[in-house]
Parts: structure tokens; C-alpha cells; sequence
């Protein structure tokens, strides 16, 4: 029987930087590649029985068409052995050394054939995350020059983001072809940019950061975007064709969107026209809301923590209760996530230098020890474990 | 403008207190008694021992007493500074030398100075003070995560517990 997914997630970004001469593998850092049967024990011991979890695509997709298995055949028959069902993320701000970043226009077929490759191979495995937060991908390695090919430019965003669509689209169509009972959860982060002030310049600015951070997904669900934004496309490079082609796609009621939510996504445009981190202003039930009124599919909260780990427990009490909230009011939240199981490392500079600063943002540290917030997520989950799945996610089970 | 926080409120916020399974300070007892028998077979060795003794005007198995208590002490107050930290199998050792290092420094360096009124040790005395000391450190940091994994308790229990305490859905917090 279906049941409401409460979930964490294994740490797994894999961006290079530096030019592509370090590749920051949160796989690596955190001793997962050493610990891994101990960190899905973990998992049970919380209490959870999802997780969310990316395969190393840069040590399996060594090459076009040729795979190498060997870590991944250990961890998820050990998942199934443990109980543990993963939401796989096929790609996670990383891509092969051969794929070199996100500009490469062999990308998206490329991605749809390991997408295809691992579903043959883990047939057993129902969920998937495509391309995790594509607008995020595409923002960091083109627009703010961070990760991959660190460009600043709105032709490489644009071309970033039209590659790791089309991936999306060609992943979930590949996938389906080998499991037609498949269930995607698109997991995006939940964007808002607010202007400081009644400056037209500063409200345009805004507002048209408040409609790019849509167009991955428009592009995806095949929602037209704005006039404006449309303009912006094509004088980046996109061809009229290919916004046909997504607009003539249609990808079901098999996707759900997930909007993870951080301290940092909603953002101020101040006097200077320069965007600044606002904290908590909203919060996950505004900003989700927008996200659910354009697409109204099923939606699950992805991603969430706080940097600062005494007051963790009461963000989980605090994201929970924004769960809890727009179910009531109708929209269908299918699950919810602490993301992620372990603390990470170097992620409170967004991965863009290899100092190995631990962000105590897990429910364990590195030593495999529970946080405080281990011990509130358990009691939440054993609180709300038979929580209903609501009208509309028939889905789910379905499956 | 930077936030104004103490040290202990940025240590707290950067995760390094105890989790919810942890006994921090019976983990520092215990490890801080083990690390004692290195502790005294140097001082023993080395002549350190006695020369404590006479130091005091006490004998050697009631220094040896005094010290061992002092030294569990020692244990729990490591635990009660390196927190989350002194469980890392990894890097527990050099956290334990160093500490070691600092009571060498603190103790028969300084409060002996201040307190005593003829030199502690010389010689290979002397030495083994400072052996022992460094020693003691160095086998507290490192047999203190594997205390901690043995006493520590599970996360099941724990919630289990507060579960039955009737704790509200905020319990959590």
C-alpha cells in the first residue's frame, strides 16, 4: 500500500571547479564510498525507509555506452536487503569527464542512454529524479560561473538550461520504456526574489529573476513561458524548433514536482540592483504555492536543513507544520525530506573551493553520531507515520 | 554587520555539542581511567612517581591515588571541550596529544610553580612527567571513540523513552 514518503537524502553533488581540474564529490568527502552499508543502516535507524540517493555518474559512465557498476550493485542490493527505497538523483550538479559540463550538445541523448542503462539494470527501482535542480545546475555552472564551465552569460544559462530539459524529457522517456511504472519527482529548489523597493528598475529586476527561475521546468511540463521570457530565449540561442518540441511534449501524471526550500532561496534585489540572501521571509508554504498554481502536479518537499545544528530540531518542526498547513488547504504533498542523512562538506560556500569545511546540516555527523535532529525527525515520523495520502495521489497507489 | 556571539554559541551553532546518544562525560571517565596505566607505568618508570611523592611529602600509592582521580577528571573535562569532536576515530589521537601536551603545561609546568616551593622533577624525572603527560593524552583521545561506541546509546531506545514520557508532537524540539 502507498504511504506517505518520509525521507532523507545521501549528500552526492559532484560539480567540478577550478576549470574542471577538482571535482568536488560529496560522495567522497563524507566517506560514503567507505561507510556506505553503515549510512543505509543509518537510514532504518531513523526510522525512514526512503532515500534519496545519486550514483556516482562520473566513475559509472566512464565512456559512451560503457558503464561501470560495481559500486553502485553493492549499495542498492544492500538497500533492498535493508528495506530502503531509494528516489534515485541521475544527475546531481555533476557529468562525466568525457561530457566535460553542461554546454556539451551531446548531453541530453547521452544522459537518456544512462538513463536507460540503469534502469535496465536496477529494474526493481520505481523512483527517479532526472536532473536534480536543474534551475540551480544550469544557474551555478553558467550564469554565476561556480561549477562545470563556470560562465557568466546568459546565452550559457540558456543553453545550460535547454540541455538539462531535454535531458529530463529523454531521461523519463527512456526510463519508461523499460518501467512503464516509473514515478519521477523532479526535484527543483523554490526560488523568490523580492524587491527592496518601489524602484521600476529594481520591481523589473525581480520580477524577471521570478520568471527564470520557472523556465527549466516550463520547458519540462511544456507550460508556455511569458512573452518576455520567450524573447530571452530565442535572443540566446535557443531554436524556435526546439521550444516546439518541448511545448509538444507531454509528460503525464507520472512526474511530481519536489521544491526543496533553504534559509537562502528567497533573495532581495536591494538599492544597487545586487541580490541579497533574505532568510526565512515566506517560508516553503508561499513560495511552494506559486510552484503548485503553475503546475499543479502531486509535490513533495525535497530538500530542507539549517546550517545551525542546536536549532535544527525546530526547522524540521517549523518545515513540517508548512507541510502539514498546505495540505489543509488542499495541495497534494505526497512526502517530505531532511536532506540530508550525513553533515556536509563545504557546502556553506556553495561547493566552489575544496576547503573541507564540515556544514553540520545532518541528521549524523561524520562519524556516523546522531544530531539532535535525528532524534526530532524519529519522533515526527513515528508521530505522523500512517499520515493520509490525500485526494489526487492515486499515483502512488497505484504503484 | 557580523552578529556578536560568544565562542561556546558559535560552537554550538557549528554542531559540536553532544548528540542525543552521546554520554559524553561517563565516555571522558572511563577513557581517562584507561589512559592512566600508561600514565603511571612511565612515571614509574622514569622516577617521576616518586618524585611527585616526595614533592608532597606523601607516599607513592597515595599519590598514585590522588592521581588517578585527578586524572578521570582530566578525562571528563576532554570531553566536555572536544564535545562532538572527541569521538572521531580519525583524528581523536592528535586531539588527545595535544591536550596531553597542554596538562603537562598546566600542571606540572605552571601550578607547580605557583604552588610548589622546590623544583618537581629533574632529569629523567623530568622527562617522564613530561612523557607521561603526553602519553596520557594521546591514549584518552584515542580509546575515547571506541568507549563511546560501546556506552553510547541507540537512537531507538532513546525516543522510545521520551515517547513514553508523554513529550508533545513538540517534543521533538
Amino acid at each position: 500500500m502507498a504511504e506517505f514518503m518520509f525521507a532523507t537524502g545521501i549528500e552526492c553533488s559532484a560539480p567540478t571547479i577550478d576549470g574542471g581540474r577538482w571535482r568536488v564529490d560529496q560522495l567522497e568527502s563524507t566517506g560514503h564510498y567507505k561507510h556506505w552499508r553503515r549510512d543505509i543502516e543509518l537510514i532504518r535507524e531513523v526510522g525512514l525507509k526512503f532515500v534519496r540517493y545519486g550514483p556516482p555518474i562520473h566513475l559509472i559512465f566512464t565512456a559512451e555506452n560503457k558503464f561501470d557498476w560495481s559500486f553502485t550493485d553493492k549499495v542498492f542490493e544492500a538497500m533492498r536487503e535493508l528495506g530502503v527505497e531509494p528516489l534515485v538523483d541521475l544527475v546531481h550538479f555533476g557529468v562525466p569527464d568525457w561530457l566535460e559540463n553542461f554546454q556539451h550538445e551531446a548531453l541530453p541523448e547521452a544522459m537518456g542512454a544512462f538513463a536507460r542503462a540503469f534502469a535496465e539494470r536496477y529494474d526493481w527501482i520505481k523512483f527517479y529524479t532526472p536532473v536534480n535542480e536543474m534551475y540551480v545546475t544550469a544557474r551555478m555552472s553558467a550564469l554565476d560561473g561556480v561549477w562545470n564551465e563556470q560562465m557568466r552569460s546568459d546565452r550559457g544559462f540558456v543553453t545550460a538550461t535547454r540541455h538539462v530539459a531535454k535531458a529530463s524529457v529523454l531521461m523519463m522517456t527512456e526510463i519508461l520504456r523499460v518501467k512503464p511504472e516509473a514515478i519521477f519527482i523532479n526535484s527543483e529548489s523554490s526560488e523568490f526574489h523580492q524587491p527592496c523597493c518601489p524602484d521600476p528598475e529594481i520591481e523589473r529586476k525581480a520580477d524577471f529573476e521570478n520568471q527564470r527561475r520557472f523556465i527549466a521546468l516550463d520547458l519540462l511540463y511544456s507550460v508556455p513561458v511569458r512573452g518576455d521570457v520567450y524573447t530571452y530565449l530565442l535572443d540566446n540561442g535557443m531554436p524556435r524548433e526546439e521550444y516546439e518540441w518541448f511545448m509538444s511534449r507531454k509528460i503525464g501524471r507520472r512526474a511530481i514536482l519536489g521544491i526543496d526550500y533553504y534559509e537562502w532561496n528567497e533573495k532581495l534585489i536591494n538599492s544597487d540592483g545586487h541580490i541579497e540572501m533574505l532568510g526565512e521571509l515566506f517560508g516553503w508554504y508561499v513560495i511552494t504555492m506559486q510552484y503548485y498554481k503553475r503546475y499543479r502536479r502531486l509535490i513533495m518537499h525535497t530538500e530542507t536543513n539549517t546550517a545551525d545544528a542546536e536549532e535544527a530540531p525546530n526547522w524540521l518542526w517549523r518545515q513540517w507544520h508548512n507541510v502539514r498547513l498546505i495540505r489543509q488547504d488542499g495541495v497534494p504533498v505526497v512526502g517530505f525530506t531532511w536532506y540530508s542523512l550525513l553533515d556536509q562538506i563545504d557546502w556553506n560556500i556553495g561547493l566552489s573551493k575544496p576547503l573541507g569545511n564540515v556544514f553540520p546540516v545532518g541528521l549524523y555527523d561524520l562519524n556516523r553520531d546522531p544530531r539532535p535532529v535525528a532524534l526530532a525527525y524519529k519522533h515526527l515520523v513515528e508521530i505522523y507515520r500512517k499520515e493520509p495520502l490525500l485526494a489526487g495521489t492515486d499515483l502512488l497507489e497505484m504503484s | 554587520m557580523a552578529k556578536d556571539i560568544s565562542f561556546m554559541q558559535y560552537m554550538r551553532a557549528h554542531g559540536n555539542t553532544a548528540g542525543p546518544t552521546q554520554r559524553p562525560l561517563l565516555t571522558g571517565a572511563i577513557s581517562g581511567l584507561l589512559a592512566f596505566v600508561p600514565y603511571e607505568a612511565v612515571l614509574r618508570l622514569s622516577g617521576g612517581r616518586a618524585s611527585i611523592a616526595a614533592g608532597f611529602d606523601i607516599n607513592m600509592w597515595t599519590s598514585t591515588a590522588i592521581n588517578m582521580v585527578v586524572m578521570v577528571l582530566a578525562g571528563m573535562i576532554y570531553a566536555a571541550i572536544f564535545k562532538r569532536a572527541a569521538n572521531d576515530c580519525r583524528g581523536g589521537w592528535i586531539f588527545g596529544a595535544s591536550y596531553g601536551f597542554v596538562l603537562w603545561m598546566i600542571a606540572p609546568i605552571t601550578m607547580w610553580q605557583l604552588l610548589g616551593s622546590r623544583e618537581l622533577a629533574v632529569g629523567t624525572a623530568a622527562m617522564g612527567l613530561f612523557g607521561a603527560h603526553v602519553l596520557f593524552g594521546l591514549a584518552l583521545g584515542t580509546v575515547f571513540p571506541w568507549i563511546h561506541f560501546l556506552i553510547q546509546s541507540r537512537l531507538s531506545n532513546i525516543n522510545d523513552q521520551r515517547m513514553q514520557m508523554g513529550q508533545s508532537e513538540q517534543g521533538g524540539k
